[in-house]
């Protein structure tokens, strides 16, 4: 019974950290998971698993949304993933996620476009799209 | 090429580039600099480096700071231009277009590149200017010492799959190159080349770590300034030997193993790259020599290890460049006065590598931008010891 009271409690405790959800467009019917995420936000995977083109975007680096992210989706330092990505952007191998100034604008775009896939704060999350993961 | 023809397709290529705006969905713009201040000690007389400044020219900012931007039209259906624009202190800062080439995306896995582009020398020559990408002031100068063929001409394809959560990627390449080689010995650039270039990478990466190790093989160009320069270090030399007894089909076999043209060039790499957020660690090891020839052979590596806290990265690492005469280059010279000439000739562009240890402090004080010391205590054969300390900024845009 403890360890059940202990378990509920780290789930709680976890839950009350995931401030990140990850947001795609209502009518996407692909299936994620954390490493998927990772690999379309990295440049690894270009389409979701329905074979659509994925198309991430991202909020600005000054965000606490986007630091948060970076560090527990993608498992990276901030100084970490700008290096990754230079080394792409100079052998043109990989373009950046494009940066969206707010959540406000990442929900527009993704209730627009079933091709994207956009991140926001957890409590700004609202019924114009689907969270396919949280952080 | 001259400055006026260098200028003049550099202003060809942004018109072409500003010309595919018209029907492009886009362009972008990217860029880095490094702006480096260096100051060099050393035992000897000479600098251990021809690119590093002299002892007496005090604290120089010049020689490793780098420009670069780079411009890409996306033109829909897969098809890109790039161009990236240089300015190097160690030329001057005359701005030349490094790359400058077409990729069309064949699908998400495949795509093929033609044009002026990186060679993939090494493991990290593809951005082996962008000095933001690593913890390093410079990417260690046993492995990266600066090869003008870093760039080739010519047409590649590369493949890109994520497998299980391993991202496998591979370049393979065909091509040729002109331009300089630096003979140390004399301290002068001489024109040459690479022709029949054909190259093959693969990179496997997996969340924290990644293994890549590639192979290069081409044939330098005959008849070329450096085949002249080489036969010239000889023609005294063969000229006595013929006035004593060696044959004149001797004396040409001699010139045939001196002479560099035709003769097969082979890189061969590999190394691996650790980085958990926390602790970095970081090897390559290369080894390249032009076949059945009296230059050396060379045999190059690096070991560093980082420790990143907040936004700081503290680094050391251990170099080591060795260039060892190869002995069976002159199995088929049979007569004793042209053997010891050319015995002669090889000993004095071998075994003059060097090693050392070096450490690098980084710190992040921008998102974009890194301020780096580094502390390199090297020793380089006839030179004696030396000490390099670096301060720069790199940053990407």
């Amino acid at each position: 019974m403890k360890k059940l009271a202990y378990l509920l409690f780290a789930l709680t405790s976890f839950n009350a950290l995931a401030d990140v959800a990850v947001v795609v467009n209502k009518d996407n019917t692909a299936s994620f998971d954390q490493d998927t995420i990772k690999a379309i936000y990295l440049g690894k995977v270009k389409s979701f698993s329905n074979g659509e083109k994925a198309v991430a975007i991202t909020l600005p680096d000054d965000s606490e949304t986007k630091k948060y992210f970076v560090e527990n989706g993608l498992s990276r330092k901030t100084g970490q993933l700008k290096a990754y990505w230079a080394k792409l952007i100079f052998t043109g191998k990989g373009v950046p996620p494009k940066v969206v100034e707010s959540s406000d604008e990442v929900k527009k775009l993704v209730a627009q476009n079933p091709n994207i896939i956009g991140i926001v704060e957890s409590k700004d999350v609202d019924s114009s799209v689907k969270v396919v993961a949280e952080f | 090429m001259n400055n006026r023809k260098k200028y003049s397709a550099i202003g060809v290529l942004i018109a072409a580039l500003y010309a595919g705006h018209v029907g492009a969905s886009d362009i972008t713009f990217n860029g880095y600099a490094s702006l480096k201040g260096v100051k060099l000690s050393h035992d000897g007389d000479a600098s251990p480096f021809y690119d590093l400044p002299n002892e007496d020219d005090g604290f120089s900012f010049s020689e490793l700071s780098v420009f670069g931007l780079q411009a890409k039209a996306s033109l829909g259906n897969g098809l890109d231009a790039y161009i990236q624009l240089v300015a190097d202190g160690k030329k001057d800062f005359e701005l030349e277009a490094r790359w400058a080439y077409m990729s069309y995306q064949l699908s998400d896995n495949y795509s093929v590149s033609m044009g002026k582009f990186a060679n993939p020398l090494f493991a990290q020559s593809e951005y082996e200017q962008v000095g933001f990408v690593h913890p390093y002031a410079n990417l260690p100068k046993s492995v990266y010492i600066g090869f003008d063929s870093n760039t080739v001409n010519g047409i590649a394809f590369d493949t890109n799959h994520y497998v299980n959560g391993y991202s496998i990627k591979t370049k393979t390449l065909a091509g040729r190159w002109s331009g300089d080689q630096f003979v140390s010995s004399v301290g002068e650039d001489y024109k040459t080349g690479l022709d029949k270039m054909r190259a093959f990478r693969v990179e496997v990466a997996k969340d924290w770590w990644s293994v890549v190790a590639g192979a290069l093989r081409a044939e330098y160009s005959e008849n070329t300034e450096l085949s002249e320069f080489m036969i010239s270090t000889i023609a005294p030399g063969i000229a006595f030997a013929l006035q004593n007894g060696s044959t004149q089909a001797q004396a040409d076999e001699l010139r045939s193993i001196v002479d560099p043209g035709g003769k097969d060039l082979e890189y061969d790499y590999w190394g691996f790259n650790t980085d958990n957020g926390t602790f970095l660690t970081a090897f390559e090891y290369a080894e390249y020599a032009i076949v059945d020839a009296l230059t050396p052979k060379f045999e190059v590596w690096y070991l560093s290890a980082g420790y990143r806290f907040g936004d700081s990265t503290v680094s050391i690492r251990r170099e080591m460049y060795s260039q060892d005469a190869q002995p069976s280059a002159l199995d088929s010279v049979t007569d004793d006065n042209l053997y010891n000439l050319g015995a002669a000739v090889q000993n004095s562009i071998a075994n003059i590598g060097f090693d050392g240890v070096g450490a690098t402090y980084r710190y992040d004080f921008h998102s974009n931008a890194a301020l780096k010391f580094d502390y390199f205590d090297g020793s380089k054969a006839v030179i004696g010891d030396y000490k390099i300390f670096t301060v720069g900024v790199d940053l990407v845009f």
